[in-house]
């Protein structure tokens, strides 16, 4: 199977529950073979319904679901869940409370029939050996991940589905098991598609990012494009806090309101154009009065200000180190300290 | 030698010993014993006359007796779960109209006591009851066939025994995590199997553990077997008592019933230390079952428990005292003396709750002393009522008190002991979880801020334990004022309240006369005990 095959293939799939608007909305996205694929998007934006269409715990009223090659779901035709080949990481994990670690990972299992070899080397690969005779409230939170990993892996799916897997694990453990589960499923070779909210984990972990808004992907995208050339305002927001600035171009340069950035392409001078500006591009200078801090919050170390411009009421936002001496409320001018951008079709 | 100016650890040691403490040990001493004293007095009997007792126990009679209370026990246990099972998800996992009101309502048929719901069902169904008149004004129909016996008893045990079952269950259901039974077909399980292998092992621990108490409902049960006549072991020990030569046969079917209940308490506490089967999740998927069109189809059965098991008994007791006024000329007679029995409930129920909370708290007091062995002994020996049927208790006070104490037989002392020995494990429960609770830290802070033993002992442990103490003190008096066979056996001559009223009545089937002392009854026990259980439910499923 070559890495271009597709896995997954969703075509303008959609959902709906009774009397309301839809859930998904002519959905579509395909995951190559071997693939880490994210759908990234807020809380009600769709995922955990999609996560549930692909699955097969609920059914489309529209559209195509086929797993390697073989329709899974249309709006006439339905596999049950537990005919798919497609392993299932759920938000808490769901281990069974009742079953110690060792039932939990056999419990997909056709007792006649599985290859104990390939068990014994997940079992191994997931470091899980230990507490296999353990339940599931003896476990940490990071066992208890692998063994939802080696429960799901050990019935050889076709793609591995994964739905906010790190939302109820603090920060530090989130980051510990991330960089483990992408060297375990590298190993493998494991075709993923994760369901978050979390972009951090969406860049940090995928091969391409799915951007998931109303029911519908509005850029699939690797996450260098994603981060550095969003093409949606909402994707800018929530990805990097950047600033969408409009300015003129004159060559390869882009006047703004803030002053002069340097773009790649060349364009006709005259044309408006919008460019892509990051927090950490700007800077705050106390030495002028033209905005006025409104709002400031930390993060990772650093100080996000969003700073009003006090004439046009304009938004824009600056990050700066954690140590400065800028308070809410007090009036700033911005200044350039790397004024390169990038264009974007958003307005 | 005064070993103290020796060695400092004598000198403590010295001091520590004071009046007050051995005071404490000793009065922990002689309540444990007074506390045991039925079961002490009936198993030196039986030890005394082992042979006679292995004779007895294995004759024909008594095992078609232990049979039928078995067969009792099982299809009351079947009834009341095919009854809560349903009733809970319903109620609390779909979106049944009025789903909210209909889960503290259901619980609503543990206010009746056991014999007021069998004289009620009786003139329900029996063979020219209510329900064939209704049908006989339609239909030609012969009378329907008999009520009495096994087939009536597991009815009404049935439908009063099902909150017990159902309560835990709601709780079950509510923090039962749908994302199992997802995770299971998405591993390849097939609906079978994950109703096997993860809803049912989910759910049957608190199955089992209500079905436990109906089984101990069941097997001390006496007014429902009794109006009903099927033969259990609390009837046989009634009859016994009062038809038999010399008693025979009493103290031995009392001692099989007791192991009985110890077996079914063994077996609850052994389920009882699973706590695994909960969900760990921290967001437990509350997902609400949709049932569509179908929620008004089903709404009716959701419904039926409550009906049978409490709006029909009360329109027919309303119905019974309403006609009864207007109606029967002797009816008169009736409400002279009812007037005198709530007097005399009220009364009695009062004095003992007041002393029987009062002791139980002293008992918390102790355990919480933690004085090695005496905290132990007494904290096992004041849970015994539990697993003594009131008929065992009375029966073996009868025994005890006729043979040893003949002075006090029959004698308000001796009911109150009774009530003492059966209710006690009911004070202890809120008391000391109330007690509990008060963190010793409070204590420290009273005595650092200049406050002495008394004064801290009033304003932490006093104050703080009051809720406890009240709420336990009720729940006493509504057993207290519902109980029967105690009150039967062991009230003095001429002493009648409101259940030995409604039993004299019932037994002789003028079950009308019953309509307003069961009302009243329901009324002042029966209502705050679904109050009680209803907000227990709240608690539970975080309404």
């Amino acid at each position: 199977m070559t890495k271009d095959s597709k896995i997954l293939q969703i075509e303008e799939i959609s959902f709906k529950y009774t009397k309301n608007e839809p859930i998904l909305d002519n959905f579509s996205i395909d995951v190559n073979h071997g693939e880490f694929v994210t759908v990234l998007g807020d809380s009600g934006a769709g995922k955990t319904t999609l996560f549930r269409a692909i699955n097969g715990l609920e059914k489309i009223s529209n559209g195509y679901i086929r797993v390697d090659g073989n329709l899974m779901s249309s709006s006439f035709y339905h596999v049950s869940p537990e005919k798919r080949p497609v392993g299932t990481i759920f938000q808490d994990y769901a281990l069974f409370p009742h079953f110690n670690v060792e039932k939990n990972i056999y419990y997909g299992l056709d007792k006649k029939n599985y290859d104990k070899k390939f068990v014994d080397e997940i079992i191994e690969l997931l470091r899980v050996e230990n507490f296999l005779k353990r339940y599931v409230d003896e476990l940490s939170g990071g066992q208890r991940q692998r063994v939802s990993l080696a429960r799901a892996l050990v019935r050889k799916p076709k793609i591995l589905l994964m739905d906010e897997p790190y939302s109820n694990l603090d920060k530090n453990l989130r980051q510990e098991i991330r960089r483990d589960l992408k060297k375990i499923l590298s190993k493998i070779g494991s075709t993923v598609l994760l369901i978050t909210h979390d972009s951090e984990e969406a860049l940090s972990l995928s091969d391409k990012i799915g951007y998931l808004y109303q029911g519908k992907i509005i850029q699939f995208d690797t996450p260098y494009q994603i981060f550095h050339n969003p093409s949606h305002k909402i994707i800018a927001k929530s990805i990097s806090n950047s600033n969408i600035l409009e300015g003129i171009s004159d060559g390869g340069k882009i006047k703004t309101d803030l002053g002069e950035f340097v773009i790649e392409e060349k364009i006709n001078s005259g044309r408006k154009v919008n460019i892509n500006v990051r927090p950490s591009q700007l800077s705050l200078v106390s030495s002028e009065e033209e905005y006025e801090i409104v709002e400031e919050e930390f993060l990772e170390g650093n100080q996000l200000f969003l700073v009003k411009n006090i004439k046009t009421d304009q938004i824009i936002n600056v990050s700066m180190s954690g140590a400065n001496n800028f308070f809410l409320g007090q009036k700033v001018g911005i200044q350039i300290i790397n004024n390169y951008a990038n264009m974007t079709n958003i307005s | 030698m005064n070993l103290s100016k020796l060695n400092p650890f004598y000198k403590n040691k010295l001091k520590s010993v004071n009046f007050a403490y051995i005071g404490i040990i000793l009065w922990a001493i002689i309540f444990s014993i007074i506390l045991s004293i039925p079961v002490i007095y009936l198993f030196l009997k039986i030890t005394f006359g082992f042979n006679l007792f292995v004779d007895f126990i294995f004759n024909y009679k008594i095992l078609k007796i232990a049979l039928n209370s078995i067969l009792l026990v099982f299809l009351v246990v079947f009834l009341a779960t095919a009854i809560a099972l349903p009733l809970a998800f319903l109620n609390v996992r779909t979106n049944l109209p009025f789903a909210k009101y209909l889960l503290s309502i259901s619980v609503l048929p543990i206010a009746l006591p056991s014999y007021v719901m069998a004289t009620t069902q009786i003139e329900l169904w029996g063979p020219r009851g209510i329900v064939y008149d209704i049908i006989s004004n339609f239909f030609e129909i012969a009378p329907l066939p008999s009520f009495y016996g096994l087939s009536g008893s597991v009815i009404v045990l049935g439908l009063i025994t099902y909150p017990y079952i159902y309560i835990g269950l709601c709780a079950t259901f509510r923090r039962f995590d749908f994302q199992m039974i997802d995770a299971s077909r998405t591993l390849g399980a097939s609906v079978s199997k994950t109703f096997n292998r993860i809803i049912i092992p989910l759910v049957l621990p608190t199955i089992a553990s209500g079905s436990l108490l109906v089984s101990l409902y069941v097997l001390s049960d006496f007014g429902a077997v009794a109006l009903l006549r099927f033969n259990t072991f609390t009837i046989a020990i009634f009859n016994r008592m009062y038809s038999s030569i010399g008693n025979y046969g009493v103290l031995e079917l009392c001692s099989l019933v007791i192991v009985f209940c110890f077996i079914i308490l063994f077996i609850e506490s052994r389920s009882r230390t699973n706590s695994r089967y909960f969900s760990n999740s921290t967001s437990v998927n509350l997902k609400i079952l949709d049932l569509g069109y179908w929620k008004w189809v089903i709404l009716p059965f959701a419904l039926l428990p409550t009906v049978l098991g409490f709006l029909l008994p009360v329109m027919i007791l309303l119905y019974w005292l309403i006609s009864g006024i207007f109606f029967e000329t002797s009816f008169i007679n009736v409400y002279e003396d009812l007037f005198s029995e709530i007097i005399g409930s009220v009364t009695i129920s009062l004095i003992s709750s007041i002393i029987i909370t009062f002791l139980a708290t002293v008992v918390v007091l102790i355990i919480r002393k933690k004085i090695r062995i005496i905290s132990f002994i007494i904290e096992k020996t004041s849970y015994i009522g539990l697993s003594l049927p009131g008929i065992v208790v009375a029966m073996s006070l009868v025994f005890f008190t006729i043979n040893y104490l003949d002075f006090i037989y029959q004698t308000y002392i001796v009911l109150i002991f009774g009530y003492l020995i059966s209710f006690l494990p009911a004070a202890l429960t809120p008391v000391k979880s109330s007690v509990s609770q008060i963190d010793p830290s409070l204590e420290e802070a009273s005595y650092s801020l200049g406050k002495g033993k008394v004064m801290t002992f009033y304003n932490v442990i006093v104050k703080l334990s009051i809720p406890g103490v009240s709420y336990g003190g009720v729940l006493v008096f509504i057993l207290c004022i519902k109980e029967l066979p105690l009150t039967l056996i062991l009230s003095p001559l001429g002493f009648s309240t409101l259940a030995t009223s409604i039993w004299s009545s019932a037994s002789e089937a003028f079950f009308m006369d019953t309509a307003a002392a069961s009302l009243v009854l329901i009324l002042v026990a029966g209502i705050p005990t679904y109050i009680f259980m209803s907000n227990n439910l709240s608690k539970k499923v975080g309404l």
